[in-house]
């Protein structure tokens, strides 16, 4: 069928019944990630992932991971799996989710690029790009070592998930989940049918459920897109006529609704690059969207156990944490915008510093940290 | 491939919004004109409409530098597929922007040398200015119901108002000692085309919805040439 009709043909009720249907496939996917690692055998799952025991192993292969695939919402999703299937602790998991924060922000960074011919728009780009960088490096500079320390975001999401809120181990099963199961029980066992066991079999488990993940993901952030984007200009609109907190509570709505941080921020950067839109204004939206963006791994989470739903808590904790401590401190809010503003600077007065900035945070740093920390 | 899954918003909301905007423009730069027109030609004294024209004329302004932020948030969320919409308006904003600036123009005439001799000429000036009021405000009625007939029509109102104004400073070239007429139109190009270059270089240093204004320039600027915006 040509598409071209299709495309006048598909209504409002149609998207909406296609998100649900790709929600469905992406929460398939987590199942099915789950349902590999018990397939491999704990022993297999835990000798891949045990270098992750060290916290800074653990941070730079999320961000790799992230950098790799350009979505945070995938490698959290992927986290909550691998937590929720007992292969990776709560503890070991968070500086993955803290790396994945960071990796994600380098997609903004790289669309900043697309401005490197004329100098104010590209020094305005690369500012509004990197924020969210600052922001997320500082973000974990602070609350690691914090983390690490005290464990406060563990103990607080554990006690969330007591409080009800909780993955699919608790007695509450609902009908969407049991056919969530189902249909990634249906899957194992139709490869299983076709004479697949052990170590194949779980390798073709997990990616089809990597595969399942990407896609389902990049069109559910599409689909969402294209049925919110009258009410996303809107939204956007208004934080240039409000200036103040209002950027925020925005940036997790946009965020929430696409279940991209990416597509909230790479939308920004033109209108950092127009000018229209500042630094100070377009900062709370940037935080705003790292909020937002943990709803992908709390939805993931819907469909393991109490330790699945701990880490999405704790990335929403750590997200949260960091929207509380920078942005109502105006010496703290103004430390990231700083940092961009000087590295938009120097990348504007030399293109050198761009490749070296990316290539040290983004790709030099985590390969390092993987080949020194990870034993 | 995919670009059906994208096609669900037409971004019609955004544009609605941002063509009842511009034609908010056309009025307020109708209100300008007609004011100014009133006090160059002796109709009103210029000290009563000074205030409102001058608040009309920032409104314009301000309206210009709004339309430029929502064309580039537009354009950004929407996409490749409103950019044909969003460069008319870009285009077109300045169109309404320059006529707030003109009634000004006239209304500083109106100040220094307005034309009270009951002449031919002002005749003339006079039954020109009603034309254009009223090509005003129909270009605006026209403009927002997109009527492709009526446009064309106007268009050619507008084409014979044009050419008899040509027609006209022809006849005072030719007919009349030029000197006054010759060196006012001279400074007047001069000055046209000094702007012109000053507005392409505003490109290079100002953000997009402060193109061509002069205020808060990152650079310094020569006192004499502080005007708000160079026209």
């Amino acid at each position: 069928m040509p598409l071209g009709p299709l495309k006048s043909r598909l209504p409002v009720v149609g998207r909406v019944l296609l998100f649900l249907a790709l929600l469905f496939v992406f929460l398939v996917a987590i199942e099915l990630l789950s349902g590999s690692m018990k397939v491999a055998g704990s022993d297999t799952a835990r000798s891949i992932l045990q270098g992750l025991d060290n916290p800074f192993a653990g941070l730079a292969a999320g961000i790799l991971a992230t950098v790799l695939v350009q979505s945070s919402s995938v490698s959290t999703s992927t986290v909550v799996a691998l937590v929720g299937a007992g292969q990776l602790s709560v503890a070991n998991a968070i500086p993955i989710v803290m790396g994945a924060n960071i990796g994600t922000s380098v997609t903004s960074t790289l669309i900043a690029l697309g401005h490197v011919t004329r100098s104010d728009e590209f020094r305005r780009a690369f500012a509004g790009a990197t924020v969210h960088d600052f922001f997320n490096l500082l973000a974990v500079a602070i609350f690691l070592p914090l983390e690490l320390a005290t464990g406060y975001m563990e103990y607080t999401a554990t006690w969330l998930v007591s409080l009800g809120i909780t993955g699919t181990d608790t007695g509450f099963h609902n009908p969407a989940t049991a056919a969530v199961k189902a249909t990634a029980a249906g899957i194992q066992h139709g490869l299983a049918s076709l004479g697949l066991a052990g170590g194949w079999l779980a390798i073709l488990m997990l990616l089809i459920a990597l595969i399942q993940i990407m896609g389902a993901l990049y069109f559910i952030t599409k689909l969402m897109k294209s049925l919110l984007a009258d009410r996303i200009e809107e939204w956007l609109n208004r934080v240039l006529e409000q200036k103040g907190m209002i950027g925020l509570v925005i940036g997790v709505a946009t965020t929430m609704a696409v279940q991209s941080s990416s597509i909230t921020t790479s939308l920004l950067i033109p209108m950092f690059a127009a000018g229209v839109l500042s630094l100070e204004a377009g900062f709370p939206l940037v935080v705003g969207a790292n909020i937002g963006t943990t709803i992908t791994a709390i939805l993931a989470a819907t469909v393991t156990n109490q330790a699945g739903m701990t880490i999405a808590f704790v990335h929403f904790l750590f997200n949260a944490s960091g929207a509380a401590l920078f942005l109502p401190i105006p010496p703290l809010r103004r430390l990231p915008l700083q940092c961009a503003r000087w590295l938009a600077n120097a990348a504007t007065r030399s293109r050198v510093w761009v490749l070296i900035y990316l290539g040290t945070v983004f790709v030099a740093i985590p390969l390092l940290g993987i080949l020194i920390w990870k034993r | 491939m995919f670009d059906w899954f994208s096609s669900g918003s037409s971004g019609a909301a955004g544009l609605d919004r941002m063509r009842a905007e511009f034609c908010q423009m056309l009025d307020a730069g109708r209100q300008v004109f007609e004011a100014a027109t009133d006090a160059m030609l002796g109709k009103t004294d210029p000290e009563a409409v000074r205030e409102s024209l001058f608040k009309t004329e920032k409104k314009i302004n301000k309206s210009v530098r709004h339309l430029r932020r929502e064309i580039v948030v537009h354009s950004t969320v929407h996409g490749a597929g409103s950019f044909p919409a969003c460069l008319v308006l870009m285009s077109i904003v300045k169109d309404a922007e320059r006529i707030g600036d003109y009634g000004k123009n006239l209304f500083d005439l109106a100040t220094t040398a307005p034309i009270v001799q009951d002449n031919e000429w002002k005749t003339d000036i006079a039954q020109l200015t009603e034309r254009i009021a009223s090509l005003l405000s129909d270009c605006r009625d026209t403009f927002s119901t997109s009527d492709r007939d009526k446009a064309l029509a106007l268009i050619s109102r507008a084409e014979t108002i044009e050419d008899r104004c040509d027609d006209q400073i022809h006849r005072i070239l030719t007919e009349e000692p030029p000197k006054a007429a010759s060196y006012v139109l001279a400074y007047r190009y001069l000055k046209r085309v000094a702007s012109h270059v000053f507005n392409v270089l505003t490109s290079v240093v100002q953000p997009v919805d402060r193109l061509d204004f002069a205020k808060k320039l990152p650079i310094a600027r020569d006192k004499d040439s502080g005007e708000a915006s160079k026209k």
